[in-house]
């Protein structure tokens, strides 16, 4: 678990520190107050915490770590000082602290040719691998982004990291055809479950490399492998759960509806492992709301909210009320759920980027979401009421 | 200035011919018809009140009002009382004025998103407006909180009794 980050001279950041439940955390802010990068730059710490593999000497690892910030945050000039903020004199630095207080550090100045790394690993170990899901959706592009003819150089231009990572997890193999690695964990298994009802199907990865749809269901029913006084005395052992297909053809996934491939996204990595709570690390997912019918969000946050009571960390960045208003309705203090807004601010008189959190709903009142809203209601009292008095 | 009271809000009326308290059993006998609770009369309309005020201190029950409000019974009581009133002065001959209603709801906690989905609602429920009527059966129709009350009609148009001064 990551229980927080400070970030020094940063891009957009002077000076940030923030403090971060264990379960979930939305980042809001208006646009340009650095709600993607704060999440990038959690994604890049949480990488540079990872084991290094043996081969490797610790100039590799800060080169491919310089790299990799560099093709997170694509600035056009491909050197790591570009990557710090203007004006800034002392060095950039970012942390991370585990929950287990190992720590994460990456510096560097404006000079530097790569960054530096230190990591000390504490009580016990490293960071687990992170999920970063970007904005756009990404299922309907890994065909062109893992095609054995794409030109790489092409593709990296097009698309930062953030995309690219996720494609690569996304072409993980699943267990897809069998329920029963699924069973193991009954309680994923019914996140899984209902991602496939509220999209009325699945996306599977095809021999020809490519993401298709595939209508249907995930239903219950007696394992035939099991006799029948076997099953009466343990239905919950005696019943296999398997996907269903419904009538009608499968469907490339880019005829399907964009917001539905972001559910997609997230059951394919649930059910690869890419998203294994205990097992990997922290969920980033940037504005999820994007694309997504607002009818489903509800749904969709209480299965975050259902990931979140499994172990699994999860960082959010939003522009949307209604993903806020459903964590403060469906959040449930007695199945010990936590949720911390870290809202982020320019501040007016010095333009730094100030944030100010907090696991209280109801102190949300000034953020430009909430404003959004009074403005609307505003206009709606005016244009009833104009030259009514009483 | 007539100044009208119900429960633990005080409003005040400055410029109305008359403010009628619409809603009295007495006045009403056994009828079943749902009415808004006052009706202000101006030269040229007439303003529906309905007062909701569950942040009274007093206010008994809350949690059933916001049962009523999250089931969407509150609205459909809202319409119904707006639409029998609109009825009963239909019937008395002042229906040829402009009427615009007001629904008063004092709920500090609920949102301005909530309060705009809340009166879009009412809109639909009563309805304002139908494609075979020649006219909207209302100008207006809005939901105000206690603060966009004073916002719109003066820190003095309302206070809180249990509060002291205005």
């Amino acid at each position: 678990m990551i229980a927080g980050v400070e970030i020094e001279n940063f891009t957009a950041f002077g000076s940030l520190q923030l403090s971060l439940s264990p379960r979930v955390n939305v980042v809001i802010g208006s646009n340009g107050t650095g709600k993607t990068h704060l999440l990038k730059a959690i994604y890049g710490l949480a990488l540079a915490g990872l084991p290094p593999s043996d081969d490797r000497s610790a100039k590799e690892v800060a080169a491919e770590i310089s790299r990799k910030l560099l093709r997170l945050f694509s600035p056009e000039e491909r050197r790591i000082g570009t990557l710090r903020a203007n004006g800034a004199k002392a060095p950039t630095r970012l942390n991370l602290v585990s929950s287990d207080d190992a720590r994460v550090a990456i510096s560097f100045s404006s000079r530097s040719q790569a960054v530096q790394i230190k990591v000390d690993a504490g009580g016990s170990g490293h960071e687990l691998q992170p999920v970063f899901i970007p904005t756009k959706e990404v299922l309907s592009l890994v065909r062109g982004m893992c095609h054995a003819d794409h030109d790489r150089a092409t593709v990296e231009m097009i698309f930062d990291d953030g995309y690219i990572d996720l494609a690569e997890l996304l072409v993980r193999p699943g267990f897809d055809d069998e329920a029963s690695s699924l069973d193991d964990d009954p309680r994923l298994s019914s996140v899984v479950h209902e991602l496939v009802d509220l999209v009325g199907g699945r996306y599977r990865w095809t021999s020809e490399g490519a993401f298709r749809f595939e209508p249907g269901r995930y239903e219950a029913k007696a394992d035939p492998a099991r006799s029948k006084s076997e099953a009466a005395q343990a239905y919950q052992d005696s019943t296999v759960t398997r996907f269903v297909p419904k009538g009608g053809q499968s469907l490339s996934s880019g005829m399907t509806a964009e917001g539905y491939r972001k559910i997609g996204v997230l059951h394919r990595l649930l059910c690869n492992g890419s998203i294994n709570p205990g097992a990997t690390g922290v969920l980033l997912w940037d504005e999820p709301e994007a694309n997504l019918n607002p009818k489903l969000m509800k749904k969709l946050v209480q299965l975050l909210l259902e990931l979140s009571r499994n172990g699994q960390q999860i960082v959010l960045a939003t522009h949307d009320y209604v993903l806020l208003k459903w964590f403060d309705l469906l959040m449930e203090k007695g199945k010990e759920d936590h949720v911390r807004f870290h809202v982020l601010v320019r501040e007016e008189d010095s333009e730094a980027i100030a944030v100010h959190s907090t696991d209280d709903y109801d102190q949300l009142v000034n953020t430009g979401i909430a404003k959004t809203f009074s403005e609307l209601y505003d206009a709606e009292i005016e244009r009833s009421l104009e030259g009514v008095t009483l | 200035m007539t100044t009208v009271q119900e429960y633990d809000l005080e409003i005040a009326f400055p410029e109305a011919k008359a403010v009628i308290h619409f809603d009295d059993s007495a006045y009403h006998g056994n009828s079943t018809m749902q009415r808004v609770d006052f009706i202000a009369e101006y030269e040229d309309r007439s303003i529906f009140v309905e007062i909701k005020d569950p942040d009274n201190p007093s206010a008994q029950d809350v949690p059933a009002f916001e049962q009523k409000l999250n089931s969407g019974k509150l609205v459909q009581s809202l319409s119904g009382k707006f639409r029998d009133t609109l009825f009963f002065r239909s019937v008395q001959g002042k229906g040829d004025l402009s009427v615009v209603y007001v629904v008063l709801l004092s709920m500090k906690k609920l949102e301005a998103a909530l309060l705009l989905t809340k009166q879009d609602d009412l809109k639909k429920s009563i309805p304002i407006r139908h494609a075979d009527w020649a006219r909207d059966c209302a100008a207006s129709c809005i939901i105000l909180n206690i603060e966009q009350w004073k916002k719109r009609f003066g820190d003095q148009s309302i206070r809180r009794i249990s509060e002291g001064a205005a």
